[in-house]
This record gives C-alpha cells, structure tokens and sequence, in this order.
C-alpha cells in the first residue's frame, strides 16, 4: 500500500515496477510532479517520501511499499490555500517558467520540516539538487529564508 | 498603486495545477512518436527499410520523407533544410523516420526494427575547416566606417588575437514537446511549445499542401525556452502535424532529455580575427574584426545571429575607423540556433578580449581604458546609428562605486602578494545591447482584449509566456490603461486563431511590441466606455464635460470622487448602448531600417546600457574557483514591474556565468554530442551563484524607451556573466601575466591556462 497526500493506495502487481513518477501523472493525475532530465539529476521531480525529499524519476512503486507520499498537491490547506512556503515562493519572486518549482518547494519543504532556521549556507546545500533555469536561485533562498520565519516565528 | 503580484500565474505553479504541454490527460485514440536518428553526422542514404516496424503490433504508422504531402521543406528564411532528409544526412541524430504506436515504449521497440544502409561522408566539425572550404549559407557580410587601413598608420599601439567563444545547450527545463489534434475533419489543433507560433503554422501549412487556417497553433505556456524554442522547435511541431493529419488521431512527441541534447542545436561558438589599435593613452582608433560562426548543418538563424553579432562588435565603445566582416560556416552539428543574446555576447566577448590586452600592454587599469573609449551622445555606431542617450559612462561609474573598485583591487593586490595557493582577480562587464529585432518587420505585436459584462477582461496577445511573466507585464499595461485591478485580467494562450501572425517571443522585444498591441487595444476600449460613463455620471448630476478617470475598478469625474460608478456599471451598461467591448491592438515599432548591402541604418529603436563588476578567488592547484561577489548596474527605463526585471538580470546573469565557466558542449571527432544529460553537461546550480549579489535597477528617462517609458530586460543582463571570466582571468595573470584563457573556464581550463 501507498499513501499519497493522505489517500491509500493497493498497487496491483503488474504496477509494481512502474516509475513512481509515472504513476503519479499518469495514473493519478497528479502532474505537478515534472519530469526534466528522467535520469535523477535535475530535481523537477521530487516528492516527499515519509518527509524526505526524493527524486520519483528513480524509483518504481515497489521501493515505496507502505511508505507515505506527498506531492506538490498535497501541501496546499484542504481549503485550496497555499502553504507558507508556497505563499514565500509567490512574495519572494522565486517563480519564472514554473516547471523546477514543485520539485524545488518540496526540496525547501524537507528541509524546513528538520531545520526550522537555516542559513543561507544550508539553504543552497538542501537545494544542491535542483536545477532552475531561469531565476538564477537568489530568489530561491530569499523565499526559503522568508518561510523559515513564518512557518516558525518564535524560533 | 499596492505592490503587484510577482506573477500572474504564480499560484499556479506553486501548487503544482499549472498546464504544461503534456500534463493534460492523454487522449482517447493517441498516438505517440519515437524517432529513428541518424547514427552519423554526415552521409548519403543508400536505403531506409522500416517495412519490419511498420507491422510492428500496435504501430499505426512509419513516415519518412516520401510520406511528405507537400514541400519536404521546414528551413525558413533560408530553404536549405528538410523534415526529414531524403538522400543526405547533415547531422548526427537527425530525425530520418518518425514512429506512430499507441504507447512510447512500442514505438520505441518498432524504432530499433528500422534499418539504413549509408555510405559516410567525412563530416565538418569546426569552423576554420569550413570557413577554409568556403562552407556559408550566404557571402561574407561586411559594416564599414571611416578609413580603418589609414587609421592603423597613425596608431601608437598595434594589438592582434584571435579570440573564441564556446557553444552552450539551452537545458530549458521542459523539453521539445507538442500535442497535435485533428479537430473536425479540416483542422490540426497543434499544442507546441514554441516560441514563433505563426512560424510552426506557417511551415506545417507548406509540409502538408493546406492552407494556414486549417492549423491552429497555441502555446499554453512554456517551461523556459531562451531561444531555444524559437526556431528549433519547428521541426517537432511540423512532425506531430504530420502524423495527426496522416493518421487522423491525435499525436504527441515529448523529447527525452537526451534526444532533445543531441538531436537539437545550441548556441553558436564564434572564432574571431582581430587587429586593434590605440594611441598611447588608450584611445582606440581602429578595430578590425572578422567573426566567424559554427551554424551546424542548416541556415536556420545564424545569418541573423552572425548580424547581430556585427552590430555588436563595438560594445560600449566608440571606433571611428572600424572594418566589421562575418562569415556564417556550416558544418555537421546539429543546427546552432537562437539562444539569450542572439550573438550579442559573443560579439561583445571580442572586443572585451581586445580591451584587457590593451591594458595588460599599456599597464593601465582596465576600467580607465573602458571609460575613455564609451560613447558619449551623438557618438556613430559603426553602423551609421546615432547614439542618443548612452549610459555607459554613468552604469560604469555607478558600477565602480557600488563595488568599491579601487579598494578591492588594493585588497585584491594585497591577498595576492600573501597567498601563494589561492589567488583573486577581478573583472569588468560594460553591456550596450541594441533592442528591436534586426530583421525589421518583425518588429510587430497583435493584442485582442475582450470584457466581459461581469467586467472581467480576457487579453491574448501573439507573445508566448515562458517565465519571463510577459503575461504578467502585458496585465500590468492592460490594467493601467483601464483602471482594474491587476486581478481583473486574465491574460490567455498564445493562439493564431486569435493573434495571428504573431512574431517570434524573442530579441527581447516580447514585451515591448506585444505590451504597446496591448495597451493600443486598451486605449481603444477606454475611448468606448468613456462617453458611457460620462453619459451615466452626468445622469447622477456631474457635469457632462468633466474628464472621467478610471481607477482601481472606480470611475468617476476629476475633481470630485463621489458619486463613484463601478467599473462593471459601466460595462453593463455600454454593452446595453451596443457600444463594442471587444478591441484589437497592433503595433509597429517606428523607425528601423538597415540596408545590407551599405552595412548602414538603424537596426535598433534603443539601446539597454549597463555593466557588472565580479571578484573571484581561484584555488590554483585544483582550479576551482568560488565568486566573491558580484555587483551590476542595470539600466531599464521606467520599469513596469522593478521585481520581475530583477529576476530577469539575476538569471540571466547566472545563465551567462554558467556559458563562460562551467558549460561546455563537448563532441567527439565524429560529430557526436557526448554533452547529452545534467550529468555531462553542467549548469549552474544554486551552490554556484556568488555568495553576494548586489543588483541596482538605475530608472532612466529614455525618449526612444518603449511601452510606458520600459526597456527590454530579457537578453542584455546575460552578457553581464562575462565579467567572472574576465576576473578569472586577471586571478591566472596575477601569477602569469601572458596566460591566455580557453572559453569556457572550467577547472581545466584555468589549470592549463597556468602550465
């Protein structure tokens, strides 16, 4: 079984060595998930597995077994509002093409979840993994920097 | 006015519900094509036998050239260039077949099932062999003024070099893809992620024998292009027509990243001649140059790059004798192709090459020789364009300023003198960047405005949004011309059913020519609402010869703020008077010419001025190297949106950087891209970027600038990413004076630039 953003999934047999990527656009519909590069390098295509930031691109459902997924969908309030971190990547100018950005807020987000203040420094050390095209990343880290201090103020 | 949102379809993207091409849900009855490449850069086909794939189970279709129903014919300005090759292959992984099946990996299998028997030619690779063989798509090119041969004899200083400038791969996120759909009987729905969308209609028209109107082309919008996706997309778009209109279903090509790295072309390397010479303080008098460029197998938009190149020559600086001749080679790669600054930087790259030699000889400071050779106003381009509000002199100054130049370079001395190891250097960037394209009638925009009775208005211009937020800019204009909030607006697809004609988002001008279509569009609205709501505001006991203003989603009379009529009140209301609510907009930038054969005229409407200063400390021993710091200076007009065009300068700073020191597209001697994933080929990555980055917008007042007093940002920020190269190479000068350093500088090139 699977969970992705709160739903259980069986994965029948035949599935079991479909890419996790795939599965997400093409069998859930779930295609803020990109795929850029396909070999596990450019980041486009990371989700959260049990909070950790992985590249789906890499793994077949079979590594996921029981594990609990989230994507880019699944970060926003049940009432369709943004995440914190969405609503800094949007303030902080951290968005061009679009097409790194879910991959890169779900990086930012497995960082924030574990380290609730991080420099600058760790912030491009998290973010290593994700290649933007078009912002030249400054703004990136602004955005991380700025959801840092909303999603945990009294830090 | 409240601070604007960074991007219009910004909450889109960030909870991942933005549409890109091949996100929707896969059509009933799709088909989905594989591609048989060709093996080696350069030979005659003997035969092409796809019989085997063709009953391949759950293969719809194996075309080739002789599927073609029109002209076999994709090249555009100049007709050199095939769908798909009939008796010659010019490139390694050119397309020669295109697989139909009902998924990828059947249409994969079947590709392996297509066999071709070929006898290999030797291929071109580099520029000096084909510019020797006299391999150009057209005779050298030449921009003449003053007396260049006399001038050189009353020169203190003579200085020749040879300079080179690398390729770079695009690497927009997104791929080539597009979705073709057969829609009634008569047309082809194509969903192409190009930026020239009459371009791909115009061209798949020719391939098929049908008229343009039975091809609707849209663009949704892009996941980053930088030139890469204006003509190199062509080619995919015309193959998923084909297969739709063939097949009658729908059909849809998405690239793998490794089959859009080495099937598709790059930027252009330059090889460059020069000869310069000054006087004894410096002064230049003389400058002659030949550029020579890598355009691969095809014309595609090196005669156009090449120019753009020429007229970029000069830089910031004012030659009064000056020789300019380029020759466009073709050789066996891929077709080079449009990418960010369009033969601008590497133009440019020359003449600044030049310059750091004239301060190594004369022991001057580099940033003294730039400031007295600048254009000053009413200064002559080498190309007959008067100059009329330079700012090279102020962005130099202000640059020098804000990076505190002369305090780091004692610092810079100082740090060298006491580390053995590790050395700094520091390098200088000044941008003039002409805007407008060269090709002069392109330099038109169509905008189409609906409002709706509900008082939400729906903009579609002919430019195509790839992460630039044209679409933003183009709300901003609609929504100061009319009064409604920024929200009000929704700015759609790029469609030729309702933008047709559309030029190419590209040269920098998106905004310019598809935001003054918008804002004539606009303006004719307002001009219809306005005597309705005069008329409704004289009812409520204004004075009917009052000027009405629109503001904020309000109309109301100067002077006097109540009563206040909604903007919708008013819509309604004219919509009831029969009074049109729909408006189309087209705009010509005025003024631009140049004549070929003279060399002369005035390709730009204006210039972008600017310049950057970078600090950087080089690990001699590894040649690694981390980036102190950046300062740039960028001027831009009266900015419609300060934010996006500092992200317009950011990235395109970072993606220049990248181009000079870590990007290098690497073939083997047969023509092979070995340069094909994020694992072989490396852009920056945010651990890249300097560790301080200070960007100051200098607002200008511009009287040739465009829609409301803005200037073009897209292209003339990624020259800025030069100056790291340049101070990498004054960090190698500090311990070896005459190093000369290979473009791009990586790791190994800054080694063997020391042996």
């Amino acid at each position: 079984m699977i969970t992705v953003n709160g739903i259980h999934y069986e994965i029948p047999e035949e599935l079991h060595a479909k890419k996790l990527s795939d599965w997400l656009r093409e069998d859930l519909m779930l295609t803020g998930t990109k795929v850029g590069c396909d070999i596990g390098v450019c980041g486009s295509c990371t989700v959260l597995i049990n909070d950790e930031a992985k590249r789906s691109c890499k793994l077949k459902l079979n590594d996921v077994d029981n594990s609990n997924i989230t994507t880019i969908e699944g970060i926003c309030a049940p009432d369709g509002g943004l995440h914190p971190l969405q609503q800094a990547f949007m303030d902080a100018g951290a968005i061009q093409c679009g097409f790194c950005t879910p991959g890169m807020v779900l990086s930012a987000l497995a960082l924030l979840l574990k380290n609730h203040r991080p420099t600058r420094g760790e912030i491009r050390l998290a973010l290593k993994g994700n290649l933007c095209r078009c912002t030249g990343y400054q703004q990136i880290i602004d955005a991380v920097e700025l959801a840092a201090g909303i999603m945990y103020p009294n830090k | 006015m409240a601070k604007l949102p960074y991007h219009i379809n910004g909450k889109l993207h960030v909870s991942g519900s933005s549409r890109f091409i091949g996100d929707e849900a896969p059509l009933s009855g799709m088909l989905y094509a594989k591609f048989f490449f060709s093996p080696v850069a350069h030979a005659r086909i003997l035969s092409l036998n796809h019989s085997r794939a063709k009953i391949f189970p759950g293969v719809h279709a194996v075309l080739c050239a002789q599927d073609v129903p029109g002209e076999n014919m994709i090249g555009h300005v100049i007709k050199d260039e095939p769908l798909f090759p009939e008796s010659k292959i010019m490139y390694q992984h050119q397309p020669l077949a295109m697989v139909l099946a009902e998924d990828e990996s059947i249409a994969e299998a079947a590709v392996g099932l297509i066999g071709l028997e070929y006898e290999e030619l030797p291929p071109i690779l580099e520029i000096t062999e084909a510019d020797e063989r006299g391999e150009w798509y057209i005779p050298e090119r030449k921009i003449e003024r003053g007396d260049v041969k006399g001038a050189f004899k009353d020169c203190a200083h003579i200085l020749e070099g040879s300079s080179f400038s690398g390729g770079q791969e695009h690497f927009y996120m997104e791929s080539q893809r597009v979705r073709a759909i057969p829609v009634d009987h008569d047309l082809i729905h194509l969903l192409c992620a190009t930026q020239s969308t009459m371009e791909v209609q115009e061209v798949a028209s020719h391939v098929l024998g049908i008229p343009a109107h039975r091809i609707a082309v849209e663009v949704p919008r892009l996941g980053g292009a930088f030139g890469g996706k204006e003509r190199a997309a062509t080619i995919w778009g015309v193959m998923a027509a084909l297969g739709a209109y063939l097949t009658r279903r729908p059909v849809q090509i998405i690239l793998s990243r490794d089959e859009d790295m080495r099937a598709t072309g790059k930027r252009h390397p330059f090889l460059s001649n020069w000869k310069i010479g000054c006087d004894a303080q410096g002064k230049i008098r003389a400058w002659d140059i030949e550029l020579m460029c890598n355009g691969g197998a095809y014309a595609d938009l090196s005669v156009a790059i090449l120019e753009r190149a020429m007229f970029h020559a000069d830089n910031i600086y004012h030659i009064p004798n000056a020789r300019i001749r380029g020759r466009a080679c073709r050789t066996n790669l891929p077709p080079n192709t449009a990418f960010r600054g369009f033969g601008g930087p590497q133009g440019i790259f020359v003449i600044e090459s030049a310059i750091e030699k004239i301060a190594r000889i004369l022991g001057k400071d580099p940033l003294e020789i730039r400031k007295i050779n600048a254009y000053q106003n009413g200064d002559i381009a080498p190309y007959g364009q008067i100059i009329k509000d330079s700012g090279a002199t102020k962005t130099l100054d202000l640059v020098a300023k804000n990076a505190d130049y002369q305090n780091s370079l004692s610092e810079i001395r100082k740090f060298n003198k006491e580390n053995r190891i590790l050395k700094q250097g520091m390098g200088i960037m000044p941008v003039k960047f002409g805007i407008s394209f060269t090709t002069a009638f392109l330099n038109q925009g169509s905008a189409l405005i609906w409002i709706y009775i509900d008082g939400s208005v729906s903009v579609s211009t002919g430019g195509v949004e790839m992460g630039q937020e044209l679409n933003s800019k183009v709300a901003i204009v609609v929504a100061k011309v009319l009064g409604i909030p920024f929200e009000r607006i929704r700015v759609e697809s790029s469609h030729t059913q309702r933008t047709g004609n559309a030029s190419p988002t590209a040269a920098s001008t998106g905004s310019d020519i598809n935001g003054n279509a918008a804002r004539i569009a606009a303006e004719k609205l307002r001009a219809n609402l306005e005597p309705i709501a005069a008329k409704m505001l004289a009812e409520q006991g204004n004075s009917p010869d009052a000027r009405v203003i629109f503001e904020n989603g309000m109309v109301y009379c100067a002077g006097t703020e109540q009563p206040k009529l909604s903007f919708t009140q008013v819509v309604v209301r004219a919509h009831q008077e029969r009074v049109a609510l729909g408006a189309y907009g087209y705009y010509a930038t005025p003024d631009l010419w140049f004549d070929r054969e003279l060399g002369e005229g005035r390709p730009f409407y204006y210039y972008v001025y600017g310049a950057a200063i970078a600090r950087v400390e080089l690990n001699t021993l590894s040649g690694e190297h981390r980036i102190i710091s950046t300062h740039i200076v960028h001027e831009n007009g009266k900015s419609l949106h300060q934010e996006i065009d500092m992200g317009q300068v950011t990235g395109a700073f970072v993606q220049g950087m990248g181009w000079c020191t870590m990007e290098e597209v690497v073939a083997d001697n047969k023509g092979r891209y070995l340069s094909a994933n994020p694992s072989t080929y490396k852009i920056p990555g945010i651990r890249d970027i300097p560790e301080k980055l200070d960007i100051q917008l200098v607002e200008s007042d511009s009287s040739e600038a465009s829609v409301f007093g803005s200037k073009a940002t897209g292209e003339p920020p990624l020259i800025y990413g030069m100056a790291v190269f340049f101070a990498l190479q004054d960090a190698i000068r500090s311990v070896k004076p005459e190093a000369e350093l290979r473009f791009p500088a990586t790791p190994e090139a800054l080694i063997s630039a020391l042996q």
